[in-house]
Formats: structure tokens, C-alpha cells, sequence
């Protein structure tokens, strides 16, 4: 880490020290938590950039590859204004603003928030990069840091939210100008919940391009930052599903689906270099060229689906802390994507054949206090690739610090 | 020997019963909340007094009688749980967190220095220098735990 960010880091740090995790006096918090990840995984069986052999057994490189010191703030500045900020660094050193927004409350059924924001979408958008203390390590599929189905910021918000006794509605309407390469068309989306009792919550999220639009990062340039794929020259799309959360007694369900309709044309410029380089299997050389030597198929009309069900058990222990068993099953599809993350696909669905997998995870958390946690699971992907049943393993170990 | 026994339960809990109080400053505008408002409050669901003002609430460590019995008779909550619930909210910015002190002494200055916070305490460690608020028209809540 070179010396500026070391200084930048301390200086953001220091109140830490001097007052500990609050300062009471002042209307400014500042928190945050350190994170390190282990994973392991096992030969994945994948289609392969040689011509000649369709498929090949690939040895990811394993490790501990996260090391992330998270620092949030949050400031009251009068009663109708706060701000709020997030800072990271990864093990590659680099430090990002990940979060930062400013909220102008009219009410508490009225917010407007603007800045960028993380989208309420679903049970997890929020709070997946922002919080070590949730079940489970692996992002849920639809949010995979190199596959979302929805650009998971947005610039400007309205929202708030009401109680009946114990029921609690919330609304979200957020506008921006979405993934797209010229930052003129409209993205709007919205999320709406509603909890009973302290026992159910369900929710409906939606999001849509209002034009045609092109991915922000063509083949090379990174992963899509929502649900355009670098070789799409235009597409109109939008995403829709819904989730639920019932707590009762320890156990915890949380199930959700969600659809994402993509159409539009790919661009041919584009998918030559796809021919030319990437691994694709039969399914994807099909899709993409057809099946005689010249043709491009530029016209496509597909949807992204995938919905998973989460169970999990707290058991709060006086002497030992927290334990957490978890389940989660989840199913993915994506049809339009390949399995070379360099080239703007995903290592999962794009090795299969119809862009298919399903995942099933077991794992628990453990809190001694609730500064520390440990977290622990094991998933196994299954996928059919050259009509063949094939599937890979994971291991993943995750210490997270709070402060 | 039966009749004894009964006679020293009832004493011991009369003995050693202690209510809860929630208060806030004497300048505070507010008198009466109702038991899910305080819920909604300790659980960041409600961030704003119904006039608008941001709600500030007042925390206790775990180790303290009122904390306890704050978190089995209001919030209905384990304090790791409790915890774990405000670090996820208060990561995606959903509520301001909770003000930390570690004495009623500390609470007390708090809310003598700041009008709409809110703090929860034994029955015992009232004073003049702060109100009730009344919680569902009762005083004190009854511990039921």
C-alpha cells in the first residue's frame, strides 16, 4: 500500500481510536469492519478456446483471495438531512468510494436520496458489500459481482416507508441512467416491501431501460456492471420478481425469483471477436453463428432466470455466542452468456450448455461477540455441458472484524 | 411450611422486580408513545418523531439490568441478534445508529444536551433532571421476563 493511501486510511480512521466505535457527542458515526476470504475450488469442466477439443478440465487458482478494510460514516446534519459514505480497499490496494449519498427527509413516508446508491432490489442489494453479518459468503447468483442482472446503484432516490403496530411498508423508487455507453436514456425502477408481525416480510422489485441501449464495456473492456452483455450493439430490457422472508421461532426462509427479458440485436464486430478468440461450447456456437461458416445471428429475444430458497437456524448461545447452520439452493439461467469472464461472460452459466446450473450451499456462521464473525461453506454447482451431467465444488472460509 | 414459601416468592419479587422507564428531555414535546413505536424506534424503523425531528436513541451495554430487560420485553431479542440486526441497517444507511453509553450518568447529560432523544432506564435511576414518556398510557413497563 503506498504511503498517500496509508495516510488517507489513517486520517479516516482515526476517530475510531480516539472514541471508540461512537462518538455520542457528535452526529457523526463512523464504522466499518475488516474481511478476508478463503476459497478452494475444485476442476471445473469447461468449453474450451482450442478448436479442436470441445471441452477442457480447468484448476481455478485458489487462496485467500479478499482482504477488505470497509469504513462507513454516517452524519446527521439537521433533522432533514444526512449523509452518508462508504469507503473500501481490496487486496489489490485500491480504494473505492463505493457509497455515498446525501438524504433530504420530508417525512418519514418521504425520502430523497441522491448520490450513488445501492438499489433496494430484493433481500440482499443493499447490504451484501456493506455488512459482514450476513448469512452466507458467495453473493446470491443475480448479484455476482461479474454477472448482475440489474446495475446495482442508482443516482437518484424517493423513498419511505410507514408502521401499522408491527407491520412495516416500504417503498423505493429510484431513477438513473442505467449501464449504457452515452449516459442519456432513463432507468427507473422500484422496490417495494412489506413486513408482519415481526414474522413475514414480501417484497416485488422492478427495473427497466425506458430506450434501447448498449453495454458500457465492450468484449475486453470488464464484466457487465448490469444485465447488457458486451456483444449487444442495442437492447431494451427489464427485470421483475419477488421475495419473502418469514421468521419463526429460530428458523429463517428466505425464498426469491426474479426474470430479467432481454431484446435486441448483437453486434457483429463484436461476435467476431468472439468467434476469433473466446471458448464457446456447441449450444453457444449455435446461438451466436447458426450453423453454416458466414452467418451472424444479430436478432436475439431471451430472459435471465433464476430464484433460489435460503434456510437457517439461529442459535443464541449465552456462553458460546451465535450459531447459524444455513442451506441455501439456488437456480440460474442465462442463455446469451460464455464461461470467459475476460471476454464479459460468467464462469458458471456460460459453461453449459443453455446457460443452466443449479447450486446447492451448506454452511454456518458463528459470532463469539458481535465484533467477530466466522463463516464457512461448501456449495456444489451442477451443470450439463456437451449433454454430459458435470459439476465442480467450492470451499470458502470468511473471518470478518466489525468496529 | 407451603404458605412460607409462597409468602417469600411473592416478597422476592416484590423484593427484586424492577420496572422500565423510557425517557427523554424535560424539554421534549412528547409524553405518550406506544410499545411498537418504541419497538419500531430500537429497531430503526422509525427515525423521525411524528412532528418531523430526527429520533436519536440512547443505548446501554449488555451488561446492564436495563439493557436486558430492554431487549426480552421490548425488543424481544437476543443481544447478539440486536446487534447484528444494527449492523445491517446501519451499514446500508437505513437508520442512524444508536448512541452508545456506558453509564446513566452519560445518558442523563445526553439528553439534558439534545430534546428528541430517547432513552430507556430502570424505575430507579429516575430523577428531576429528565421525563417519562408514557408508554401506552402506563408508566413504567412491567417486566413480564
Amino acid at each position: 500500500m503506498n504511503k498517500s493511501k496509508l495516510t488517507l486510511l489513517i486520517t479516516l480512521a482515526t476517530p475510531l481510536f480516539v472514541f471508540g466505535q461512537t462518538k455520542p457527542e457528535s452526529l457523526i458515526n463512523f464504522y466499518g469492519y475488516l474481511s478476508t476470504n478463503y476459497e478452494d475450488l475444485s476442476s471445473i469442466t469447461r468449453p474450451s478456446a482450442v478448436d479442436t477439443i470441445e471441452t477442457e478440465n480447468f484448476n481455478p487458482v485458489s487462496g485467500w483471495e479478499h482482504k477488505d478494510f470497509h469504513l462507513l460514516f454516517q452524519s446527521i446534519i439537521s433533522d432533514k438531512f444526512k449523509a452518508f459514505g462508504h469507503l473500501s480497499v481490496n487486496d489489490a490496494e485500491e480504494i473505492e468510494l463505493r457509497n455515498y449519498w446525501g438524504e433530504f427527509t420530508a417525512s418519514e413516508k418521504f425520502k430523497i436520496s441522491g448520490g450513488k446508491i445501492y438499489r433496494p432490489f430484493g433481500l440482499y442489494n443493499e447490504t451484501l458489500d456493506a455488512s459482514a453479518s450476513f448469512v452466507g459468503i458467495d453473493a446470491p447468483e443475480y448479484l455476482d459481482e461479474n454477472h448482475p442482472i440489474v446495475p446495482r446503484t442508482t443516482t437518484l432516490l424517493f423513498h419511505g416507508g410507514g408502521n401499522l403496530e408491527r407491520n412495516h411498508f416500504r417503498y423505493a423508487i429510484s431513477f438513473d441512467s442505467g449501464e449504457q455507453n452515452d449516459g442519456t436514456a432513463l432507468a427507473y425502477g422500484w422496490d417495494v416491501s412489506n413486513e408482519f408481525y415481526d414474522i413475514f416480510k414480501v417484497g416485488y422489485s422492478f427495473y427497466r431501460t425506458e430506450e434501447k441501449r448498449g453495454p458500457k464495456n465492450k468484449i475486453g473492456e470488464g464484466s457487465p456492471e448490469g444485465g447488457v452483455l458486451p456483444w449487444v450493439a442495442n437492447e431494451k430490457y427489464f427485470v421483475w420478481g419477488g421475495y419473502l422472508q418469514a421468521d419463526y421461532w429460530n428458523f429463517t426462509l428466505q425464498s426469491a425469483w426474479w426474470k430479467a427479458n432481454h431484446k435486441g440485436q448483437r453486434s457483429q464486430e463484436q461476435l467476431q471477436i468472439l468467434k476469433d478468440s473466446a471458448a464457446l461450447n456447441d449450444f453457444q456456437r449455435v446461438r451466436f453463428f447458426g450453423t453454416s461458416e458466414n452467418t451472424f445471428n444479430l436478432d436475439f429475444d431471451y430472459a435471465v432466470k433464476t430464484w433460489f430458497t435460503k434456510i437457517y437456524y439461529t442459535w443464541d448461545s449465552e456462553k458460546t455466542g451465535q450459531w447459524i447452520p444455513y442451506y441455501n439452493f439456488e437456480f440460474y439461467q442465462n442463455p446469451e452468456t460464455i464461461s470467459e469472464v475476460e471476454f464479459g461472460g460468467d464462469d458458471k452459466a456460460g459453461n453449459s450448455d443453455g446457460g443452466k446450473f443449479n447450486k446447492h450451499t451448506f454452511g454456518f456462521s458463528y459470532k463469539p461477540n458481535s465484533k467477530i464473525a466466522f463463516k464457512t461453506d461448501v456449495s456444489t454447482y451442477r451443470y450439463t455441458l456437451d449433454t454430459k451431467k458435470e459439476h465442480f465444488n467450492a470451499f470458502r472460509i470468511q473471518f470478518a472484524y466489525t468496529f | 411450611m407451603r404458605s412460607l414459601v409462597l409468602v417469600l416468592i411473592l416478597f422476592a419479587n416484590f423484593a427484586f422486580a424492577e420496572n422500565l422507564i423510557v425517557v427523554v428531555s424535560k424539554d421534549n414535546p412528547y409524553t405518550d408513545l406506544k410499545l411498537d413505536e418504541i419497538n419500531n424506534i430500537y429497531l430503526g424503523k422509525m427515525n423521525h418523531w411524528p412532528k418531523g425531528q430526527r429520533v436519536l436513541a440512547v443505548d446501554l451495554p449488555n451488561s446492564t439490568k436495563a439493557k436486558k430487560l430492554f431487549l426480552e420485553n421490548v425488543v424481544e431479542m437476543t443481544p447478539i441478534s440486536f446487534e447484528a440486526h444494527w449492523g445491517k441497517i446501519q451499514s446500508s444507511g437505513q437508520a442512524f445508529p444508536l448512541q452508545k453509553f456506558k453509564t446513566t450518568e452519560e445518558v442523563k447529560k445526553y439528553l439534558s444536551e439534545n430534546i428528541y432523544a430517547i432513552a430507556y432506564l430502570l424505575e430507579s435511576d429516575l430523577d428531576e433532571s429528565f421525563k417519562k414518556i408514557k408508554i401506552d398510557g402506563e408508566e413504567v413497563i412491567t417486566p413480564l421476563k
